[in-house]
């Protein structure tokens, strides 16, 4: 067996991180990388805070800042520090903050970069050793680097917004507009993305590499992940679009109480769903092996077969059976479902301000330096500890904060 | 005499220089978490067999084509031959753990220990190994054995309800997902060996992209945990942004996104649309407005943009700074000027086909480089250089284990 970890060391312990971001993506970086025991900092508006805490959802519908779940999902684990960079006070606790930090992230475009004096030239000057990481829609350089853009707009530039939806809901709606992921997932790709090449720079770094940038487009990271309609160009000159991309056999199946998906790559799982719908002619292997055929018909009689079940008994049955079913989940039946919550997948969180919930936890687990799960901070909690520990007496931090500088 | 290993063109100088992994994975998911350490330098050795090829070495069953569309997933790795059904390739399996820092593999949780390189025997060999499993559905809980596929994992996390027009079903989302779960399994493994830097320990990574999907969507979750809502699909719409949409543009399928959160933002739409009297009117006056009257308001932003070219919508509103975009078809995102200037296509030349273009690492360093530099190897292509020059087996001894189809 392996030595037990009795320090309770982290992956990234005394990592410091200074965050500069708002929203989904990169504020989702730094959590995931807080949640490997990183220090991560985040800086505040004094005034509005991450946007991300006017956005909910609240408890009972009630707006209010400190109990926004956008806010306090993707903030988990990080420290929050009020500053107005606006002004050059803010900019320059900034800088001392900058000094004792190994990583920046920030998600501001290169022009906002400039104005706010985050480019690398001068965090480079205030500290050399540091990795600074920019996490952008469209990167850090090139003529759409300072384009407007939210999550919607990077989804569609990146391929794959415009091969959306396929399957059932285009054969229903072939007329309307092609769709965005929903849940912003396009930014959630962004930021795990660039998380991973930040953890490259902190491991080079530890390896000796000091001081370097990683620019991180999320256009570039969506590319990256559906790379694969950009091979099918290249290499077999074939153009996909929503309507030629779509399962012959399987897809979305409409249940009695929802929807489940059927996908059977192989010829033993299309034997088993032969099997399971009691080996009707029309589901013969030989069948399956030429969809190009018989795939519309298969998929008109399983449809019409799961149309009245339940998707939960189709889901065990078939899978006993070697078949890939698996239903369509909403969030309450994610929230209450027995196999994550078997994982310790839902974990509490207390808050002294939005109260107490089960929160979604780290979709990985590392045994030895486990993950660190804890509640998002309250806007600037930590601005008087941090300026304190700068060297800031307490009658400076009260003239900071009456002149709105923290 | 061992023939030294070939490294990659960038692996001298990549984040992950120096690092090897053994890559028992197959299909996309496990492969594309291999891909990323192999651009970032990483030496990802590729254990295969002709006994059981690789999906993406065949014919597919669903493309019904070559794989040479799948080049890309094993792109900077070497390829070794094993026939993991034969005693004697799983001791040469366990010998190139022994010399490796990272095992990637993504069969169902179980196939490692029923094959004699579970967990247990990799740290017999190599006591600070780190294993990263990617699976469907995690190692442990009731459905750790279910099959999965890419829409699979978006359906189980809630990705797959949340994607879609409101009033029609929930939309499977594809290869992506099997990506995207690459990437997270790249990233438990970067914090695997970051975390032995520290600790001198080894571990086994569990990575699930179910969770993963789940964890995408903590916010409808949070949602659901504090008001008992359930969240489900809105189309291209957002909680906090009125009008957002995908609008049809002038031509067959040319389509514009447009997302206005402020007030200023709308009156520069209404400015660049030429102040039409509709726009002006108070139903659609501020936010909370624009929000409630969503549905007639698209269908009036509809009839402007259906009269206009695409990018000309686009550069319209973007200099009066709106968000607005064109939906990029794969060709032009191919094709596109600022993706091109950055470098998003590198080509890699191909000894069948010659020169031909990939994509690139998604991150640039400034010092580290990731790259992307060599296609997919042949089947067994790197056998001699990983069983003489990195084992030491001699030669005659690897083409007898090749006749009897442990090396094969």
């Amino acid at each position: 067996m392996t030595t037990q970890n009795s320090n309770n060391m982290t992956a990234l312990q005394g990592i410091r991180i200074l965050e500069i971001s708002t929203m989904v993506a990169a504020p989702f970086t730094g959590k995931l990388l807080a949640s490997l025991g990183a220090d991560v900092v985040k800086i505040e508006h004094p005034r509005t805070g991450d946007p991300s805490r006017r956005r909910g959802p609240f408890p009972s519908d009630d707006p209010h800042k400190e109990r926004s779940g956008t806010f306090l999902y993707l903030n988990t684990g990080k420290r929050s520090v009020c500053l107005n960079l606006d002004e050059p006070q803010g900019r320059t606790i900034l800088n001392q903050l900058v000094g004792l930090s190994d990583v920046v992230i920030h998600d501001k475009q290169p022009n906002m970069a400039n104005t706010l004096g985050l480019l690398p030239d001068n965090l480079f000057q205030v500290n050399p050793k540091l990795i600074i990481s920019s996490v952008t829609p469209y990167g850090s350089t090139g003529p759409d680097s300072n384009k407007y853009a939210k999550d919607i707009n990077i989804f569609h530039s990146a391929g794959e917004g415009n091969l959306l939806p396929n399957g059932l809901a285009l054969e229903h709606f072939p007329e309307r507009a092609p769709i965005t992921a929903g849940s912003l997932m396009g930014s959630y790709q962004g930021g795990l993305t660039a998380a991973v090449g930040i953890l490259g720079a902190i491991f080079a770094k530890i390896n000796g590499q000091i001081a370097q940038t990683v620019d991180c487009s999320i256009q570039e990271a969506q590319l990256n992940i559906g790379y694969l309609p950009i091979q099918r160009i290249e290499s077999e000159g074939f153009e996909e679009t929503r309507f030629s991309r779509f399962f012959r056999v399987g897809g979305v199946m409409p249940t009695d109480d929802g929807y489940i998906e059927l996908l059977t790559l192989e010829p033993r799982q299309w034997e088993g769903l032969g099997k399971y719908l009691g080996e009707p002619d029309w589901a013969s292997p030989d069948k399956f092996s030429d969809p190009a055929t018989y795939g519309a018909g298969i998929n008109e009689n399983v449809r019409s077969w799961t149309k009245i079940r339940n998707k939960n008994d189709i889901y065990h049955d078939g899978q006993a059976l070697g078949v890939p079913f698996a239903p369509y989940y909403t969030p309450g039946e994610i929230f209450e479902n027995v196999h994550q919550r078997s994982r310790g997948f839902f974990k509490k969180l207390r808050h002294p301000e939005a109260g107490d919930y089960e929160y979604a936890n780290l979709p990985f687990n590392l045994p030895e330096t486990p993950t660190i799960l804890k509640r998002a901070p309250l806007l600037g909690e930590h601005t008087k500890e941090i300026l304190s520990n700068l060297g800031y007496s307490k009658s400076e931090v009260i003239m900071l904060y009456r002149s709105g500088t923290i | 005499m061992n023939i030294p290993i070939t490294p990659n063109a960038n692996s001298s100088n990549g984040p992950l220089s120096g690092i090897r992994v053994a890559d028992f994975s197959v299909h996309a998911a496990g492969p594309f978490a291999g891909l990323m350490l192999a651009e970032m330098g990483a030496q990802v050795i590729k254990i295969e067999s002709s006994a059981r090829l690789d999906i993406t070495r065949r014919t597919h069953t669903m493309y019904g084509k070559p794989p040479s569309s799948f080049e890309q997933i094993n792109a900077n790795k070497m390829s070794a031959c094993l026939n993991l059904k034969e005693p004697q390739a799983i001791e040469l399996a366990l010998q190139l753990v022994s010399v490796s820092d990272l095992v990637l593999e993504n069969f169902r949780p179980g196939v490692m220990d029923r094959l004699g390189i579970g967990y247990t025997s990799l740290i017999n060999v190599k006591p600070d190994i780190i294993l990263v499993s990617l699976s469907s559905n995690g190692q442990t809980g009731p459905e750790s054995n279910y099959a999965g596929y890419a829409p699979m994992f978006a359906a189980l996390g809630g990705l797959g309800h949340l994607t879609g027009y409101p009033d029609g079903p929930p939309v499977e989302l594809r290869h992506g997902m099997d990506h995207t779960g690459g990437m997270l399994a790249a990233f438990a493994s970067l914090a695997g060996l970051c975390a032995k830097v520290w600790s001198s320990l080894g571990q086994h990574v569990d990575v699930s992209i179910r969770d993963m999907g789940a964890s995408f969507i903590g916010p409808a979750l949070l949602d659901y945990a504090m008001n008992q809502r359930n969240r489900t699909r809105i189309g291209n719409r957002d909680d906090s942004s009125a009008p957002q949409g995908v609008y049809r543009c002038l031509g067959e399928d040319n389509w514009v996104a447009i997302s206005v959160s402020s007030d200023d933002e709308w009156h520069s739409m209404v400015h660049a649309m030429g102040y039409p009297d509709w726009a002006t009117n108070s139903q659609f006056g501020d936010g909370f407005k624009r929000w409630k009257n969503h549905d007639e308001l698209d269908l009036l932003i509809e009839k402007w943009t259906s009269g206009i070219e695409a990018s000309q919508v686009s550069d319209s509103l973007q200099d009066l700074g709106v968000a607005a975009s064109v939906s990029l078809s794969p060709k032009q995102v191919f094709e596109d000027n600022h993706l091109v200037e950055r470098e998003a296509f590198p080509m890699i030349f191909d000894k069948e086909k010659g020169q031909q273009k990939a994509v690139s690492p998604p991150w640039k360093f400034s010092k580290t480089v990731a790259a992307i530099d060599k296609w997919t190897p042949e089947l067994g292509e790197n056998n001699i250089e990983v069983f003489n020059g990195l084992l030491g087996l001699e030669i005659p001894e690897i083409e007898i284990l090749e006749k009897h189809q442990v090396i094969w």
